[in-house]
């Protein structure tokens, strides 16, 4: 009997495993498919000060599968969106040096299906 | 007499490969194939983990069920601490495109612990499988 159970637990298991691995594997697709599905642009940029420029970050995304939590990081100044998803663009102010616009995007960090943490830190060679 | 010695030994062999290729070789492959990291590991390592995972297999067929119990549950803490130890949750590359250098960390932490969970139930149902046995 518990043989049969056993064997029940080990088909649950890896159908399970396959399961939360899709999300991944999807995102991994569509990214092979598209190494251009996020896009990131400033529009709107506007001096306030002399040192100071506002301006608003839009990103777009192909992935079926959202993007949770998602941090930006330009320069020294970071923003936040809750959730980015297919076909979609979404926008957010920002306030940015010209140091940090020279520094660019330094961190992208997001939860893949809200599952996997995925970290990326962009260095200049 | 013999025979049964034997057939213990072959089954406990078995199921220490089948240990070593489950925690060591399938999941490494899992996880550097589907994160598209490499993941190596030396061989004296790999031989070593073969060579436990076979004792103890052997040992836990051989001896009497009630202390065999003891020394599956050892492998199944061993699976485990391979998957958590080595593992560790976290998988890191670094890659160079377009004059920039991009360092990519992923954490699969909700697959790890869904792997140690279903390992510590599929090791409960082991136990209670071979109690049940001692009693008839």
């Amino acid at each position: 009997m518990y043989a049969g159970f056993r064997y029940a637990v080990v088909v649950l298991s890896i159908l399970t495993i396959f399961i939360l691995l899709l999300p991944l594997l999807f995102f991994a697709w569509d990214i092979i498919q598209n190494p251009e599905c996020i896009v990131l642009k400033f529009e709107n940029a506007s001096y306030i000060n002399s040192e100071e420029i506002k301006a608003d970050m839009v990103v777009s995304y192909c992935s079926s599968i959202p993007l949770r939590n998602v941090r930006i990081q330009v320069g020294s100044r970071s923003l936040e969106f809750d959730l980015i998803s297919r076909e979609a663009t979404f926008k957010q102010e920002i306030i940015l040096t010209e140091r940090d616009l020279e520094e660019g995007i330094r961190v992208l960090e997001a939860n893949i299906g809200g599952l996997y943490r995925l970290i990326l830190k962009f260095e200049k060679a | 007499m013999w025979r049964r010695i034997v057939l213990n030994v072959l089954i406990g062999v078995l199921r220490g490969i089948l240990y070593y290729i489950v925690f060591w070789v399938l999941i490494s492959w899992l996880i550097s194939s589907v994160f598209g990291v490499p993941f190596e590991q030396p061989l004296h390592l790999a031989v070593l983990v073969l060579g436990v995972f076979t004792g103890l297999g052997v040992v836990s067929s051989c001896v009497k069920s009630f202390i065999g119990i003891i020394f599956s549950v050892l492998s199944s803490l061993l699976a485990l601490g391979l998957v958590v130890g080595i593992l560790g949750g976290v998988v890191s590359t670094r890659l160079e495109y377009s004059g920039v250098i991009v360092e990519a960390n992923l954490d699969f932490t909700p697959l790890l612990v869904l792997i140690v969970g279903f390992t510590v139930v599929y090791t409960i149902m082991e136990c209670f499988e071979r109690i049940v046995e001692l009693e008839e």
